[in-house]
């Protein structure tokens, strides 16, 4: 079933791509077959997404040519692109959110009659096509309504309902749950033995190396090399991607003996926003150790975050930090007593993205820094300066807008900023979601140090591995009620399955 | 494109569009826009008079510009200056106090007042989401029709004309030179600019509803109270508007009436747009629009072009100006989808 040797649908051949100076792509030869799942992994910035511009036709090589089917094409535009069968699904949603699923999907290819739209057929063409994919949309819901994993599907759609031959997915899974990636999975399997190509950027090595039939390694515009999963495994892949190796997973146990509890949380209660809420949670957790929360997206874990940072009023229980209550204290004071918070969506929570990077490197600390009523400018420019060094944060000066860093160095700045002074509490949601391995590397270590430093770090994520790795505890939330508490040894996939699942293990 | 390039292109095409009608009319557009510029800066009293014009535009236009800076549209500020004129036209009719003491109490009371017309507007934001833009035009109407109706009732001065009691002669800004009506107002407006300008870059009060302009939710995770945030904005932007009413009541009219305005709140959101809401754009588009209004009917008499073609112009200068910020957020939705640098930005 692997090694699919179908003909080669769609390739590069020798194609290189500057951007003024820089090298984003150097004579890179790549190719993808009919009935074949291509990987595509490297670090952010190793040009993966430059490729796929190219291959789309959204931009020209320097050097090199396009082939589809073995013949040369040169695309005006990826309009071009679409018409020869290829699809692409963004990094980055591409949907109006005001528009219905239907609307999306048929958006410019509207069925209709004499200038008038007939909603009815488009809506039912798109039901068809979701149903056979066995994605549970009503073409009839606006998209503003929808989760992450449905608005993947309609973006999915947009691309099959053009019965696109050739799909591109770049970074597909960067913001979706471990779940949600894979039944993404399931439905790249699916497009395989109907004999479509599927072309796969992915950071996440083991995902990678279960669904794809062949791996492709790009690091700073080059490729390294191609290998089959077959004869390949994570550190050999990591390995290639940044050149020395790195065991993310690995478990480093914390220095020293946990001191004082630091954290008290009694029988707390937290009105949901969307989720499931929170309901009589309890916890003590000491000054220098790592809560892991484990739990399904969505059962209470960002309402307990939100609570215990002050952005979200329980309606019962106390929070106590460092024996002072602090249940109906402001997010403004919890951070003046070292409440330090790195919230799961990096661009619309922790950074504002047309500041520059020294604005965002104040961002929360603005009031207990300031200078009467003046803003610390030299303590922002210091902040932002260490931050850049310690974290190499790339292309970085103190002017420079959050916007425009790849996401890895986005989350390099906050964390680096939310742990620029010792914290007392950190909570920390997601931090390598969607990260690359290099990226991924640094940010655990420099929690593994503030744990080392005497922190109380609290640690949502959905990544079980990464849990395993950083959690000296792991606590289960499932439906806003804790179902259990495992050691790191302990947790292994089936028995945290069972305790996300409401499961008493 | 850059952001300066931008607003220049956008008054560059509206004159040149303002050109394309005279021609359409047969009208000689370079006579026109010359005689223009012969009203507005031609002679000592001219200049003066168009600093004059630009003065209640600068103070208007730097009020709405802050609230976009937070986010806002104040199309309130307008009446947020009837306000002030008013309040501080009775203030200054009623005490009469040494000129030093006066004339500052007179521009803190329009000030005030205008800043708490405002703050209705921002407190329906922030408790109930109400939008602003609706608001603000409400709270229009009610400042126009209450003051119509208080110069002609219980403010009524002894004078027939719906029209209040003159200030007291304390409370008069005279002119800086003789035979003009240029007065202090001018360059205290100009400090106005400087001064927030200042204010929005170096001060946590003015760094935090930048924040809450850009990314009110980013705000919030920094602990910034997001509604008191608005309040204060709106009350700030309606506190410069007021500030305008009063340069007029105690530099010009020396009293209030319905005809104190000839729109210039309305004009302050060209003036505001044009200057990509930066203070210190607002200085040079004051002055844009103050030269075309001041020059308007020179032009009007010696072109006989129609004075409303300024008022046209002003229009497309919105026009022009909301394109270039389309294009820009057009721009940006593009990098998002070509490869890395951009982030995130879905479109709107
Ligand atoms: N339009 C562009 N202009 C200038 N530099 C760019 C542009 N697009 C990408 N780059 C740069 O090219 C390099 C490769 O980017 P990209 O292909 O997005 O990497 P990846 O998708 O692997 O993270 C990065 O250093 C990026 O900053
Ligand atoms: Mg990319």
């Amino acid at each position: 079933m692997r090694a699919a040797d179908g003909p080669v649908v769609l390739a590069a051949c020798g194609v290189s791509k500057r951007f003024g100076a820089l090298v984003a792509n150097e004579a890179v030869d790549f190719d993808v077959r009919a009935g074949e799942v291509h990987a595509l992994i490297g670090e952010n910035g190793a040009g993966k997404s430059t490729l796929m511009s190219l291959l789309y036709g959204l931009m020209h090589p320097d050097s090199g040519t396009i082939a589809v089917d073995g013949r040369a094409v040169r695309f005006s535009s990826c309009v071009d692109a679409m018409k020869a069968g290829i699809g692409m699904v963004f990094q980055h949603f591409l949907l109006v959110e005001r528009f219905s699923v239907a609307q999306n999907v048929m958006l410019g290819r509207e069925p209709g009659r004499r200038g008038m739209l007939d909603r009815r057929s488009s809506e039912k063409e798109v039901a068809r096509l979701a149903t056979g994919y066995g994605f549970a949309l009503n073409p009839a819901t606006p998209v503003e309504d929808l989760g992450v994993g449905a608005r993947q599907q309609v973006e999915l759609l947009k691309v099959l309902e053009r019965n696109a031959r050739v799909l591109i997915l770049d970074e597909p899974t960067a913001a979706l749950s471990p779940q949600e990636a894979s039944a993404l999975f399931d439905i790249v399997h699916r497009l395989r033995s109907e004999g479509r190509a599927v072309i796969l950027i992915a950071h996440k090595l083991k995902e990678v190396l279960s669904v794809a039939d062949r791996i492709t390694v790009l690091r700073r515009g080059k490729v390294v090399g191609s290998v089959e999963p077959e004869q390949a495994d994570e550190a050999q892949l990591g390995l290639m991607m940044v050149g020395r190796s790195i065991d993310l997973d690995k478990r480093v146990p914390r220095i020293g003996a946990p001191a004082d509890v630091a954290l008290r949380i009694t029988s707390l209660d937290v009105p949901a926003s969307s989720g499931a809420g929170l309901h009589g949670f309890s916890l003590q957790a000491r000054a220098g150790e790592i809560v892991g929360i484990a739990g399904v997206e969505g059962n209470g874990q960002i309402e307990l975050a939100e609570a215990l940072y002050g952005l979200r009023e329980p309606t019962a229980g106390a929070i106590a930090l460092e024996g002072r209550d602090i249940t109906s204290m402001s997010c403004a004071n919890r951070r003046r007593l070292g409440v330090r918070y790195v919230p799961p969506d990096r661009q619309r929570e922790g950074l504002v993205l047309d500041f520059s990077t020294e604005e965002n490197a104040l961002l929360g600390d603005q009031r207990r820094l300031r200078r009467g009523s003046v803003i610390p400018a030299k303590t922002m420019r210091r902040r932002a300066d260490a931050i850049a060094r310690e974290y190499a944060l790339a292309g970085y000066s103190p002017s420079v807008k959050a916007r425009d860093y790849s996401g890895g160095n986005q989350q390099r700045l906050i964390v680096g900023r939310e742990l620029s002074e010792g914290a007392a509490l950190l909570l920390v949601c997601a931090p390598t979601r969607g990260l690359d391995v290099g990226a991924a590397a640094v940010i655990r270590e420099r929690l593994r140090a503030a744990r080392d430093a005497g922190a109380c770090i609290l640690l949502v994520s959905y990544d079980l591995d990464e849990l395993r790795a950083l959690a000296d505890r792991i606590i289960v939330l499932c439906g806003g009620v804790a179902t259990g508490e495992l050691t790191p040894e302990n947790a292994d996939d089936a028995t945290l399955g069972m305790l996300m699942g409401g499961i008493a293990a | 494109m850059n952001r300066l390039a931008s607003s220049f292109a956008a008054a560059a095409l509206a004159l040149a569009a303002g050109a394309l009608a005279m021609l359409a009319f047969h009208a000689d557009p370079i006579a026109a826009y010359g005689a223009l510029l012969q009203g507005a800066l031609g002679s000592v009293q001219g200049t003066a008079e168009t600093f004059v014009q630009t003065t209640p535009l600068l103070l208007t236009g730097l009020g709405v510009a802050v609230a976009f800076r937070a986010g806002l549209f104040n199309i309130g500020a307008e009446g947020q200056l009837v306000v002030g004129a008013l309040c501080s036209a009775v203030f200054g009719a009623w005490v009469h106090l040494p000129t030093l003491a006066e004339i500052p109490l007179c521009f803190a009371v329009g000030a005030a007042a205008g800043g708490l017309w405002a703050a209705i507007a921002g407190w329906l934001r922030a408790r109930f989401g109400a939008s602003e833009i609706i608001t603000t035009i409400m709270l229009n109407y009610i400042a126009f029709l209450g003051a119509n109706y208080l110069v002609s009732g219980p403010l009524r001065g002894s004078n027939a004309a719906p029209e209040t009691a003159p200030i007291s002669p304390s409370a008069v800004l005279h002119p800086l030179v003789s035979g003009t009506r240029l007065t202090a107002a001018f360059p205290l407006a100009l400090i106005a600019a400087a001064a927030l300008a200042w204010w929005l870059r170096r001060t946590v009060a003015g760094y935090e509803l930048r924040a809450v302009g850009q990314s009110e939710r980013a705000a919030r995770y920094a602990g910034v109270n997001v509604g008191p945030a608005i309040v204060r904005a709106m009350a700030l932007s309606g506190a410069l508007a007021g500030l305008a009413g009063s340069t007029e009541v105690l530099g010009l009219l020396h009293r209030f009436n319905a005809q104190l305005s000839p729109g210039y709140g309305f004009t302050s959101i060209a003036v505001a747009l044009l200057a990509n809401s930066s203070p210190l754009g607002v200085i040079v588009s004051a002055f844009f629009f103050g030269l075309l209004q001041n020059g308007a009917l020179f032009m009007q008499a010696y072109a006989g072009v129609p004075k409303d073609l300024v008022s046209v112009v002003e229009g497309l200068v919105i026009l022009f100006s909301a394109a270039g910020m389309l294009r820009s957020a057009r721009g940006r939705a593009r990098v998002a989808v070509g490869p890395e640098g951009g982030v995130g930005t879905a479109p709107t």
